[in-house]
């Protein structure tokens, strides 16, 4: 069954859209993030107009993460503080982005940008993370003791502010500075940044997993609220219809994710995460390797 | 002056006579003159009824155009820096290009060349459009086949050349598909009668199909362009109260 998109203009297969939501709200329930890095090349790939597919996943994840916001916040699973903190950089971080790619658009690069910004950071992050679940789960098996977390210099900074959901005594400088380059991040990719800021928080922080995902969607659901109204204000680019359709599944996927990410160990999920993460950054590689079938592009304007 | 005058009139009655009989020599109805676009719009069939006159068809070709609303385009190109494909920066301006093209005939040449082929729009390569960047025939020529590939992709350009079959050299009918990504606007349908080497137009017969968009997809278009922040804000609540109600649902099962 087919079901035309009015903001997009083309209509697309109702069951695609619907199981698409689906397997990434269960991605977005276990690992606490928006799924926007997965959702949103695959939207392009169907043929949805980049710049809709951007806005409208923007609403998605909206929805999708107040769900998944709400389940971990009964789970008491959400350091509020270190929320608010990360948020602050975050939201100057995402007003930032819209001139950075009001900038890139301009000088018509913003394709090719977001496309090596993806598979560098997905690269890194991934690779990162596959290497540091892998080491913890032999470790377990080994019955070795784990640090909490490791101190590093910047730890020491000024500022310092105890976190206890956390267990952290740590500068609220570096958590300031995270969230404004995620902010930057996901307003010029157009997602919702978890995937940089789960790893982020667990490896720069040294916040436990279990708070990370939680905490982290408390900053989603922030900057996707406001991108989903400057989107629609400024470009008129928020296919309500095409979002709806997709958190259908979402919103189910999402709560699957949850129940299944409880059962599971950190690194057990982190080395699921890492996994996915460096398939997309494959995927995405292969795009931009592989000789395009028609090498020109059109662009209609009316 | 009295039989001045009667020769006048005779020759404006036999001049409308004439013009009548002209446009009895193709005659044509379309299946459905209003297209809405609606949230299960996938696209439409067009279906072009006609009929010639038996005594002329023999000497004469059918051509059916169909002719999107106007349009403007940017056309980018990839290319290979440093291995990878990277869209390049600049672009080519194309403007009032038809949004859709679509021709049929009884006719199997693709010979679009010729004055009566050009005045009419008849053929891709006929097709109205402004080029400001470059003016060389062979430039056109070159960016006039790479939009016809593009087009043919997306389903924009539809050629079906001697498609039409004609029955007792009198009824025919043809059959255009829409995409589901056609613009809205008004599609001119022409039926073109032309002699058989292509010089003389023997008669036109010309109509107009709306397409339009309706129902909640055209409220919600409309919505989100006259008043875009307001758009903003619902589609922000919108997506919390469907993700807050989602979560309150599923801690109950």
């Amino acid at each position: 069954m087919d079901f035309y998109l009015p903001i997009a203009e083309l209509s697309v297969n109702i069951f695609i859209l619907i199981n698409l939501g689906l397997v990434v709200g269960f991605l977005s329930g276990m690992f606490g993030v928006g799924g926007g890095f997965l959702m949103t090349p695959l939207l392009i790939l169907m043929g949805i107009p980049p710049a809709v597919a951007v806005a409208s996943e923007a609403n998605h994840i909206l929805a999708a993460s107040v769900s998944g916001f709400l389940a971990h916040m009964r789970r008491k699973n959400i350091d509020f503080l270190m929320g608010i903190i990360l948020l602050i950089g975050g939201i100057v971080g995402s007003f930032l982005g819209v001139f950075v790619l009001k900038y890139l658009l301009e000088i018509g690069y913003e394709k090719i940008f977001i496309s090596i910004s993806y598979v560098i950071i997905l690269i890194i992050v991934g690779a990162a993370m596959l290497k540091e679940s892998l080491i913890s789960l032999r470790h377990i098996s080994d019955g070795k003791i784990k640090k909490l977390h490791e101190h590093a210099w910047f730890h020491g900074l000024p500022l310092k502010v105890k976190f206890r959901k956390s267990h952290l005594y740590t500068s609220v400088l570096p958590p300031i500075i995270i969230g404004f380059f995620v902010g930057v991040l996901s307003s010029v990719m157009g997602v919702g940044g978890g995937f940089i800021l789960i790893p982020a928080m667990i490896y720069i922080l040294g916040m436990p997993t279990q708070i990370v995902v939680g905490t982290s969607l408390l900053q989603i659901v922030f900057v996707t609220l406001i991108a989903t109204i400057m989107h629609s204000y400024v470009n008129q680019t928020v296919d309500v219809m095409l979002s709806s359709l997709l958190l259908l599944g979402a919103v189910v996927g999402a709560q699957i994710g949850t129940r299944v990410m409880v059962r599971l160990k950190g690194e057990q999920i982190r080395f699921l995460f890492a996994i996915i993460i460096i398939i997309v950054a494959s995927v995405l590689l292969l795009e931009l390797l592989v000789e395009p079938e028609n090498i020109y592009l059109l662009e209609f304007y009316k | 002056m009295r039989k001045s005058k009667i020769v006048i009139l005779v020759f404006i009655f036999l001049y409308f006579i004439n013009n009548l009989f002209a446009r009895d020599f193709i005659l044509g109805d379309i299946s459905d003159r209003n297209i809405s676009i609606t949230a299960s719009f996938t696209g439409a069939n067009i279906i072009i009824y006609g009929s010639i006159d038996p005594k002329i068809y023999n000497y004469n070709n059918i051509y059916i155009t169909v002719v999107g609303p106007k349009t403007n385009l940017k056309l980018r190109k990839k290319s290979k820096i440093l291995g990878l494909w990277v869209l390049e920066k600049k672009y080519i301006n194309i403007d009032n290009l038809p949004s859709y093209y679509a021709i049929a005939s009884n006719a199997n040449s693709n010979n679009f060349s010729g004055s009566t082929f050009k005045i009419n729009e008849i053929g891709w390569e006929n097709v109205n459009l402004d080029f400001p960047q470059y003016n060389s025939v062979k430039e056109k020529q070159f960016y006039f086949n790479i939009l016809k590939d593009l087009y043919l992709d997306k389903k924009l350009y539809v050629s079906k050349l001697s498609k039409i079959n004609v029955i007792r050299d009198t009824l025919f009918r043809s059959e255009f598909e829409l995409p589901a990504t056609a613009l809205v606007g008004s599609y001119e349908v022409n039926m073109f009668l032309i002699s058989k080497e292509g010089k003389e137009l023997i008669a036109i017969w010309s109509d107009n199909i709306n397409v339009t968009k309706q129902g909640i997809s055209a409220k919600l278009f409309d919505f989100s362009k006259n008043y875009s922040f307001l758009y903003g804000i619902f589609a922000a609540i919108g997506a919390i109260l469907v993700g807050f109600f989602a979560s309150e649902i599923f801690r109950r099962l």
